[in-house]
């Protein structure tokens, strides 16, 4: 019987062993007529079958931490309101004792905030709910609502000749809100730059200041700028739209009292030029872009030292004087001082091309920068009390807001609202992916080129064999999970190998980062949701555009019933449900490169390999003339907007 | 009982014990000090008895512990990273040639680290353990221009030096910057054909590449000595007059924020002569230094505030011996480490310039604008030979292949072939390295501007060792 029973599973072993044996042949050959591949080798089922985003990282319920977002303090100086977007909630602290005294509920993310003059009324963003929440400060109860652009993060309020206005950063439709306070209203949505993500207003209300994170869309090989756009609150008209060269990133935006400056924090990048090396601030460093409101001059000062970096600089505060900002540095855990006398000083006895060379000067900080003062993890926003006296600063990543005496620079105290939330794996994983200090001099993160996971919209030229030579467009890291290979050449088998020794060697010019925060930062990262959809109704169903453009995205023939190969249709390389096949392709583009996916790719413009096509259109209207990306030289231009209006659903 | 025992045996006889609290690491020399005159640097600074010497709390009165026992003489103490370990250079006979060693703190254990030829000095630890140093020793003055110039090896345990280093300049003392950086001294030679300017502080990386200039002299006429990183971002450094055979000088320092905008003096209200100055690790200063000042043959520790700009009382004067260099017995942080790009297995590495036509020497009447590049190689001490020529871009732009691991210089030349600007080889690039520069004598500590050189979209130009001549020495 036992010797029955080995007998039986030895056939059936070697019968197993067998058929895989001769399998692989048969999916190999498979998958080479699918793909029209003839040399390729190493695939599985997987990369076409079975695959389920439900199973990815990105798709489990995660913890939810009291991470604190906006923050404003009341006019009497007396409490502190926090936005806390994980939660879903707006917390009111005591400024004085620093203790929490309520916390309500406010659905969509509340993001960004502001007060009326009299502090009657706290404004919320709501980052994912598309709308601005009005609540009552006595009762802290929502008692308006509206909807505004796509993802709202940040609101100023004036007071202007016609009415109270307040002016929206909406950070994924690229414009801005301009709202009527009483009766609440929009006027009116002028376009800003890529990412409008800070608001400012001048004393007299006549003019908003918006700071925009991305850079506008422009050719790959020319200078990349983000704007200062300028409107004017009464009409809700654009009035100019200042470009930063070679700046990007801005996510704070303060006037200055008794100057007519508008001050920016900003990333320098650096990304034309070939990354032989990153010493000397060659890939980027932070600066301050100094506006002159009166005559629109905008000069970029350093905020780095020669041989330490102080990466990610976000939000900014001034003090009621004119005379100090303070501007936080989310990457380097310091907010830097900056004294403003000081620098209006060097400005003054400055020549024209010293200011325009200011920028460059990595030992020039010294100048107009007094002081360092170290925080906890990831200062992101910053609030004075109405004196100045008192500083808040937004430990965004401990779950905290330090409070800190202006005057001596101590540190008062902090609000505690959480743990920090060093228990979860995803947090510990985003302060490594926020943490400057591995890179060489600290001089970037992650989330420089990566900020909130997505993209900075540049290519960079990455160090080879060659200089030059190796020019990538930065690819989302958002519902990366699953999509491996990694790397435009598809060559990086895991996060753990790209993040860990890749990014050593090519980037921080460091030891790799150290294996128990590697596994962190890769759980972070495959934690990280795809970009939200940019063009799905409510309700889910597809316009009669997105329809038919699906049907072009999974036609296996033309209108005019002639089939396309496999390997040219849509939905061969792009496969759902993660719009990714996960081999490479010669797409006509000059080489074989691996294939992104397509969950929320309607925001991650530029495309292709070296970010050459701008929009999605531009992928097929310029850059398929061969039909190697797809055939599509049969389509009219109704075909391809249908094509492009599904694209932007998924 | 047995289990306890394990356990209490575990938690401290298997533990190896820690450094002692508070205690230094001296290098002592005799009073008498006369060098000879074919002595060598190490000789003048540690004459024949000098010795390496741990010293406990309470200082003068505590337990001395001769480290270099055995050694005719010893010094330039390094601790390593874990406070457990002290490496010194340090030689067996009056004759010998000085090498580094090491020696374990807990059992004592005396162990050669080099035995290199001309010498070993500098010791300085990478954080991955390797040990770094300079090689040959120079002799006195530099009174043989035939001497090989020292250069900075490294030397993993158990494998043979490695050159880090192949300037035409000599480079004798450094140290491992935070960033995980080499900052060294480099001297001009007898030979160099820059030899009108002084020595400098320049960094490399720990694989050698990136030689960057740190910080410039003000007198080409003086020496460097002993760079040593402060816990407050200071770098502090020893300058003496040129041909000054006593070792140490005046203290000065520049800051990490502006190195070239920065130096100033360590100490404004001491006048004396200062053999060493450490960095404690509360922030303190550990500084030896002649007590009274111009006492020269006596020299006394002393612990100064990092705020302080004088000398107060000696922390330990003794009569027996000169103090000459401290170092605290302590764990401190590790530097970075770094992933090397270098691949052995080349011989030639990249340079691209932004802008040959970007440079802060002010010239009057403005410059014509270079059309090309002469590449120059020191081949041997003093012969320079010019490699070939490079296209310059109309942005000023130049890409070259260029031999790795020699010292390189470059000659940028108008339409006519003039010399517009020259830089003495002094340079190198280190196989595989892909490296950049701003300009030609660019303005320093500069990041560039963000534009995409037009070089990188034309074929490289390649330059090799072989068929060189002698560089043409026309120019304007």
């Amino acid at each position: 019987m036992k010797k029955r029973l080995l007998l039986i599973l030895l056939i059936l072993s070697c019968s197993a062993g067998i058929a895989l044996w001769l399998g692989q042949y048969y999916w190999i050959d498979h998958m080479r007529r699918m793909s029209g591949q003839k040399t390729l080798t190493s695939v599985t089922c997987y990369n076409c079958h079975l695959v389920s985003t439900s199973r990815l990282r990105w798709a489990q319920p995660r913890p939810h931490h009291d991470a604190p977002a906006g923050l404003v303090v009341s006019p009497n100086g007396l409490k502190i309101y926090i936005a806390l977007d994980d939660r879903d909630e707006v917390a009111e602290a005591d400024t004085a004792s620093r203790q929490i005294l309520r916390r309500v509920t406010v659905p969509g993310r509340p993001f960004g905030l502001a007060l009326d003059t009299a502090g009657k009324n706290l404004f919320v963003t709501c980052r994912d709910g598309d709308r601005l929440a009005v609540l009552d400060t006595k009762t802290l109860q929502e008692t308006g609502s509206i909807a505004v652009g796509m993802a709202p993060v940040a609101v100023a309020f004036c007071r202007t000749a016609a009415g109270d206005r307040l002016v929206v950063a909406n950070s994924m439709s690229d414009d801005i809100s301009v709202l009527s306070v009483s009766p609440l209203q929009e006027l009116g949505r002028p376009s800003a730059g890529r990412e409008p993500f800070a608001v400012a207003v001048t004393s007299d209300g006549t003019r908003a200041f918006v700071a925009n994170r991305m850079v506008r869309l422009v050719s790959v090989k020319t200078i990349p700028a983000s704007e200062i756009t300028e409107i004017n609150p009464m009409t809700a008209r654009t009035v100019h739209r200042e470009a930063l060269d070679s700046a990007h990133l801005s996510e704070g935006i303060s006037a200055v009292p008794a100057r007519s400056w508008m001050l920016t924090p900003l990333v320098k990048v650096r990304n034309l030029v070939p990354i032989t090396q990153v010493a000397n601030g060659w890939v980027m460093s932070s600066g301050l872009a100094v506006t002159d409101t009166k005559t629109g001059d905008v000069i970029q000062m350093p905020l780095d030292e020669a041989n330490n970096y102080f990466a990610d600089p976000s939000g900014i505060a001034v003090d009621p004087s004119g005379q100090r900002a303070f501007v936080a540095s989310g990457g380097g855990d310091v907010v830097t001082v900056v004294d403003l006398d000081r620098l209006a000083a060097w400005l003054e006895k400055a020549d024209s091309a010293a200011r325009q060379e200011a920028i460059y000067d990595m030992s020039l900080s010294p100048e107009y920068v007094t002081a360092r003062i170290p925080t906890e993890r990831n200062p992101k926003q910053l609030a004075l009390s109405p004196d100045g006296g008192t500083l808040f600063v937004a430990e965004r990543l401990q779950d905290s807001i330090l409070a800190v005496d202006t005057k001596s620079l101590a540190v008062q105290g902090r609000i505690v609202l959480g743990d920090g939330g060093l228990n979860d794996p995803i947090r510990r994983g985003e302060r490594v992916f926020t943490r400057a200090a591995y890179t060489f001099q600290h001089q970037f993160s992650c989330r420089s080129c990566h900020p909130d996971g997505h993209v900075d919209g540049l290519s960079y030229d990455f160090d080879t064999t060659g200089i030059g030579d190796n020019l990538l467009d930065n690819r989302s890291l958002m519902g990366v999970a699953g999509t491996e290979p990694f790397k435009w050449n598809g060559r990086n088998p895991s996060l753990e190998v790209q993040c860990g020794p890749r990014f050593a060697k090519v980037l921080m010019r460091t030891d790799p980062i150290p294996q128990k925060e590697l596994v962190d930062l890769t759980t972070f990262i495959k934690s990280l949701p795809p970009q939200r959809v940019m063009a799905r109704s409510a309700d889910g169903k597809l316009t009669p555009s997105q329809a038919r453009g699906k049907a072009i995205f999974f036609a296996t023939s033309t209108p005019t019933g002639k089939e396309i190969p496999h390997e040219r249709r849509c939905a061969t390389c792009h496969r759902p449900p993660l719009y990714s096949a996960r081999l490479s392709f010669d797409v006509g583009t000059g080489g074989t490169f691996d294939t992104p996916h397509l969950l929320g790719v309607a925001d991650t413009a530029p495309y292709l390999h070296d970010g050459r096509a701008l929009s999605l259109e531009e992928i097929w209207t310029t850059y398929n003339t061969n039909d190697l990306h797809g055939v599509t030289s049969y389509m009219n231009k109704i075909q391809l907007n249908d094509l492009v209006d599904y694209l932007k659903t998924l | 009982m047995i289990a306890a025992g394990l356990v209490l045996l575990a938690a401290t006889g298997c533990r190896k014990p820690g450094p002692p609290v508070g205690a230094l690491i001296l290098t002592q020399s005799p009073f008498s000090s006369a060098a000879n005159a074919d002595s060598d640097i190490l000789d003048s600074r540690y004459p024949a008895g000098s010795r390496v010497v741990l010293m406990e709390v309470p200082l003068g009165s505590g337990r001395v512990q001769v480290l270099s026992e055995g050694l005719t003489a010893a010094g330039d103490p390094v601790v390593s990273y874990d406070g457990r370990r002290v490496f010194f250079t340090g030689k067996t006979s009056v004759t010998a040639e000085w090498q580094i060693y090491q020696e374990v703190l807990a059992d004592g254990r005396l162990q050669q680290l080099t035995s290199i030829p001309g010498g070993a000095m500098s010791p300085a630890l990478l954080p991955n353990g390797s040990l770094v140093f300079a090689s040959p020793v120079p002799k006195i003055g530099g009174t043989n221009p035939d001497q090989p110039l020292s250069q900075l090896y490294v030397q993993t345990p158990g494998s043979p030096p490695h050159q880090l280093t192949f300037s035409s300049h000599g480079i004798t003392a450094q140290t491992i910057l935070d960033d995980g950086r080499i900052l060294f001294v480099s001297t001009p030679s007898l030979k160099s054909v820059n030899s009108t300017s002084g020595p400098a502080l320049f960094t490399i990386n720990n694989d050698g590449t990136e030689i960057t200039a740190f910080a410039s002299p003000e007198s080409p006429d003086s020496i460097i000595q002993q760079p040593r990183l402060l816990t407050d971002g200071r770098i502090v450094f020893l300058v003496s007059k040129s041909g000054s055979v006593s070792p140490g000088g005046a203290a000065e320092l520049v800051h990490m924020a502006r190195p070239f905008q920065s130096r100033a003096p360590l100490f404004p209200g001491f006048t004396g002569r200062v053999s060493s100055v450490q960095p404690a690790s509360n922030g303190d200063l550990l500084v030896c230094a002649e007590s009274p000042p111009g006492a020269e043959s006596s020299l006394a520790l002393f612990r100064a505030g990092s705020t302080a700009t004088t000398l107060d009382a000696p922390l330990l004067a003794d009569p027996a011996w000169n103090n000459c260099e401290a170092v605290e017995v302590a764990t401190h942080p590790s530097p970075m480490g770094r992933i090397s790009g270098m691949n052995p297995t080349k011989s030639t590495g990249k340079i691209l310039c932004l802008n040959a036509n970007f440079s802060s020497d002010p010239v009057a009447g403005g410059m014509p604008v270079a059309t090309h590049i002469r590449v120059l190689a020191e081949t041997s001490p003093g012969t320079i030979c010019a490699l070939g020529e490079v296209p310059v871009q109309t942005d000023g732009s130049f890409l070259a292949e260029v031999p790795a691991d020699v010292p390189l210089g470059f000659e940028s030349l108008d339409e006519n072939g003039r010399v517009l600007r020259r830089q003495a080889p002094m340079l190198w690039v280190r196989p595989a390295e892909n490296r950049s520069c701003i300009g030609c004598h660019e303005p320093r500590n500069r990041a560039p501007h963000n534009h995409r050189p037009l070089a990188v979209s034309v074929p490289i130009t390649s330059v090799a060792l072989k068929n060189t001549g002698p560089a043409p020495t026309k120019s304007n």
